[in-house]
């Protein structure tokens, strides 16, 4: 959770204000509310102790700092070409005009997943419960 | 005080990487190999965002990095039912006991 409203500050920091709290709102109010519900439904029995079970550690480890290390290098080394584009005072409008003109057609299909997505979970969820109590 | 520039933001963005990608490899809970792929996801938000803020590439970086977290919502969504499927059906959501269709 920490790291996500951290992500958030990186985003005030980089003058993307609209994007700071929609991330806010969508990962620490709604995706950790909905890990949360997923951690309580699936623990086993009513002694459980949340236990991660951790395999793998030691390659898992190494893979992942060399990654890390790979994409720092790469990230050192190339000549980025950095136009500094001064102080937004607030990107809200220009998003919303953005939205409204150019990338219409993704906010709309977007949209139309976003619906699809969530009528997915409910009917799975549905059907869930529905077995669970044998009529279906 | 220095004021940060686009490397970092860069490197702590493959730091983030590299964190969920261990959490993804390493993890046998799918719900914390889930939270991986949240943590991969907002790695590559950090790098648009930088890139939008420090490149020509002015504000159409925040507008992919506002289609990614939409993105990331609806696949929390699918992929909690789902995890809440197997678990009805498995009784367990440890990856490696999901061997059904081993061979």
């Amino acid at each position: 959770m920490f790291t996500l409203i951290g992500v958030a500050a990186l985003y005030v920091l980089l003058y993307a204000d609209f994007i700071a709290a929609t991330q806010l709102l969508v990962y620490v109010g709604g995706i950790l509310i909905l890990i949360l519900f997923g951690v309580m439904l699936t623990t086993q029995g009513r002694t459980f102790s949340f236990k991660t079970s951790t395999v793998n550690l030691i390659p898992a480890s190494i893979l992942s700092v060399a990654a890390a290390l790979l994409l720092i290098y790469a990230f050192v080394q190339t000549d980025w070409k950095i136009t500094d584009s001064g102080v937004r005072d607030e990107t809200v409008h220009e998003l919303g005009m953005m939205l409204m003109g150019e990338y219409v057609l993704p906010f709309i299909a977007v949209g139309v997943l976003l619906l699809i997505a969530i009528i997915g979970a409910i009917l799975m969820s549905t059907r869930l419960s529905a077995n669970n109590d044998g009529e279906v | 005080m220095i004021d940060p520039g686009l490397t970092h933001f860069l490197i702590v963005s493959a730091i983030l990487f590299a964190l969920g990608l261990m959490a993804i490899l390493s993890k046998r809970n799918t719900i914390m190999v889930l939270m991986g792929v949240e943590l991969v996801l907002n790695a590559a938000n950090i790098n648009l965002v930088a890139f939008s803020r420090f490149t020509e590439l002015s504000l159409d970086g925040q507008m992919i990095g506002l289609f990614i977290i939409i993105i990331a919502a609806a696949e929390a969504a699918i992929a909690l039912a789902i995890v809440l499927n197997v678990y009805n059906r498995f009784k367990t959501i440890n990856l490696d006991q999901i061997s059904l269709m081993k061979g």
